[in-house]
């Protein structure tokens, strides 16, 4: 019980240091609209359209001083008001919402295929006859490296622009609807590459980890053992293997979930598909702060829950077993 | 001596990626005296296919595309340098701070080095880069202070180890001053040193490449990424093969940087 509450209290300053951040960085660099409006005027304020400025004004109201700001801010919180989209003209909060949608059904799926294709791949690399499977760690240290957008950049040269095979931007043709005939085909066709692309850049870092875990519990002598008594392959890496390292991998998981809706922002922004990947480059392109703020809030709200989940609930009934 | 004795103790596909990145750096160094035409130099006719004038075309500017190329090497391995050094710095004398003094101060820093772990470092990154004053100093800066939270983990784990070392604790006992301290830690802490120095020059490249990507950053030095961004932002880019001379380079240049500053210190076991 103690322990819940110090994990609870955590991240309670966590969340609460990543709204102060997300308060006080605006107001604070130099350059920044905010920083325009309540400092020395730096001729921002005319570049915004004047409707906006005074819903901007509303939200962030910079002429009170600093807590009062503060407090404003938090309330507006509070009520889940992030404040409304300067190029949009609608809330933040419905905006990110509806694009949410789209991530998760691409990150998701990509996250479970990306990890079950690691676990075979790292225990197999594991298992190799006289430690063969070292060879192959460059090469999955190396696509690691390769930045997710670049990845998404080049299977939509090849396989879209070149070979045709899947559509290149997009999540449905347009004018399809709910209903029609082919819907959930063109759907899915769409969602081929940005998928395949993000399961791939799930693949490494947990191959790694798999291969290491791997590597240590076929040193421990039951699994010596169970080779000397001839237990077949497969329930040697099922019974043996798998059961032993499962509990560290899930305890990964955390990361790669985090990882998996990041990658989703680098690659649908690649594929113009319509998530928050997408939204976040509309809002660096046209410098829609509010939305910005929007996405960072609730991108690092879900990576905090995330890891208060798993360090409330899953780390522990790992510890129990 | 010694730093050549470890040169030939790597295997060989560390010496290759060795012998890549000086080429690199060469390239960065003599990029003016490679480059065939200024980088503002937006005289050619735009959209030529590659020739013995212009080796990888020009762009729908008339820019000719291998001299952005070539001085892409100049900013991008500079600030890589940079933006490397300046967060393994940070991060390491952090981590010097959190052992050092320990509590209070140990636990404000690792409290915020956990919230960067947890919270997508692209997306604050981004956000910082976006809401500031849009210059090459300013993206240094925003990868710089928001990608120590790793290199402060691992190098405050590895000081608290060697503090715990006699000789370390022989030196405080005698009331030895910091650099005392120092001194006797920093050879435990080079070899953490110098490979998170090469990761963060690659996660400084990346992070560049996609803020790049993404639009955000001084408009006005040609990255790579911002190489990238014009090319996939050019409507015809695949009629008539343009990308093969206009994307695939650029990409290929990127690819090859990041693969190898990340090989080079992979761990064997």
């Amino acid at each position: 019980m103690k322990n819940i509450l110090h994990h609870l209290t955590k991240y309670l300053i966590f969340f609460f240091l990543i709204i102060a951040i997300s308060f006080f960085l605006p107001r604070l660099i130099p350059g920044s609209p905010l920083y325009a409006l309540t400092g020395e005027g730096s001729g921002y304020a005319d570049e915004v359209p004047s409707a906006v400025l005074e819903n901007f004004k509303e939200y962030y109201s910079p002429d009170k001083p600093m807590h009062e700001q503060f407090i404003q801010y938090l309330k507006n919180l509070a009520k889940l008001d992030l404040g409304t989209s300067f190029t949009y003209k609608t809330p933040v909060l419905d905006r990110i919402m509806a694009a949410t949608k789209w991530t998760l059904r691409l990150s998701i799926p990509a996250m479970v295929s990306g990890t079950i294709i690691a676990l075979v791949l790292g225990v197999w690399m594991g298992m190799m006859a006289k430690d063969r499977g070292k060879l192959l760690v460059p090469p999955v240290l190396a696509v690691q490296a390769v930045p997710a957008f670049i990845l998404a950049a080049l299977a939509q040269m090849l396989f879209a622009y070149q070979l045709g095979w899947f559509p290149a931007t997009g999540a449905i043709t347009p004018g399809m609807m709910p209903g029609d005939p082919g819907y959930t085909a063109d759907l899915l066709k769409h969602m081929v590459l940005p998928y395949a692309v993000l399961t791939i850049s799930e693949i490494p870092t947990m191959t790694i980890f798999v291969y290491n875990s791997t590597i240590k519990v076929k040193k421990e002598p039951y699994v010596a053992f169970a080779n000397y008594l001839g237990v077949s392959k497969i329930k040697l890496y099922t019974q043996f293997i798998v059961k032993n390292i499962l509990p560290d991998i899930v305890g990964r998981i955390n990361i790669q979930l985090i990882m998996c809706v990041m990658g989703s922002l680098l690659v649908e922004s690649v594929f113009s598909y319509p998530g928050v990947g997408a939204l976040l480059r509309h809002a660096t392109n046209y410098r829609d702060y509010p939305l910005m703020q929007g996405i960072l809030l609730t991108s690092c709200i879900y990576g905090i829950i995330i890891n208060l989940v798993f360090e409330l609930f899953i780390n522990r009934f790992i510890k129990s077993k | 001596m010694e730093i050549l004795k470890a040169l030939g103790k790597m295997p060989l596909y560390k010496k290759l990626c060795l012998v890549v990145l000086a080429a690199y750096l060469l390239i960065a160094i003599f990029a003016p005296q490679i480059m065939p035409y200024e980088v503002d130099d937006f005289s050619h006719d735009s959209l030529l296919p590659p020739s013995s004038q212009y080796l990888l075309g020009t762009d729908e500017m008339g820019h000719d595309i291998f001299s952005l190329l070539i001085n892409g090497f100049r900013i991008t391995v500079v600030l890589a340098l940079i933006s490397g050094a300046l967060s393994t710095i940070l991060g390491t004398f952090l981590a010097f701070c959190a052992a050092y003094f320990g509590k209070v101060v140990n636990d404000a820093i690792t409290a915020l080095a956990n919230i960067f772990i947890i919270v997508p470092e692209i997306v604050v990154i981004m956000f910082v880069a976006v809401i500031a004053e849009p210059t090459m100093t300013n993206t240094v800066l925003a990868i710089v202070f928001f990608s120590w939270a790793r290199v402060f983990k691992i190098v405050r784990g590895k000081l608290l180890d060697s503090m715990s070392k006699n000789k370390v604790k022989y030196t405080m006992l005698m009331k030895g001053n910091v650099f005392d301290v120092c001194r006797k830690l920093v050879p435990d802490v080079a070899p953490t040193f110098i490979s998170f120095f090469v990761l963060q020059c690659n996660r400084a490249v990346t992070y560049e490449t996609t803020l790049s990507f993404f639009g955000v950053g001084d408009p006005l030095s040609k990255t790579w990424g911002k190489l990238i961004r014009a090319a996939m932002d050019y409507e015809e880019l695949y009629y008539d093969n343009v990308f093969l001379w206009y994307l695939v380079p650029v990409i290929l240049v990127v690819l090859v940087f990041v693969v190898c500053l990340a090989l080079l210190v992979s761990e064997e076991d």
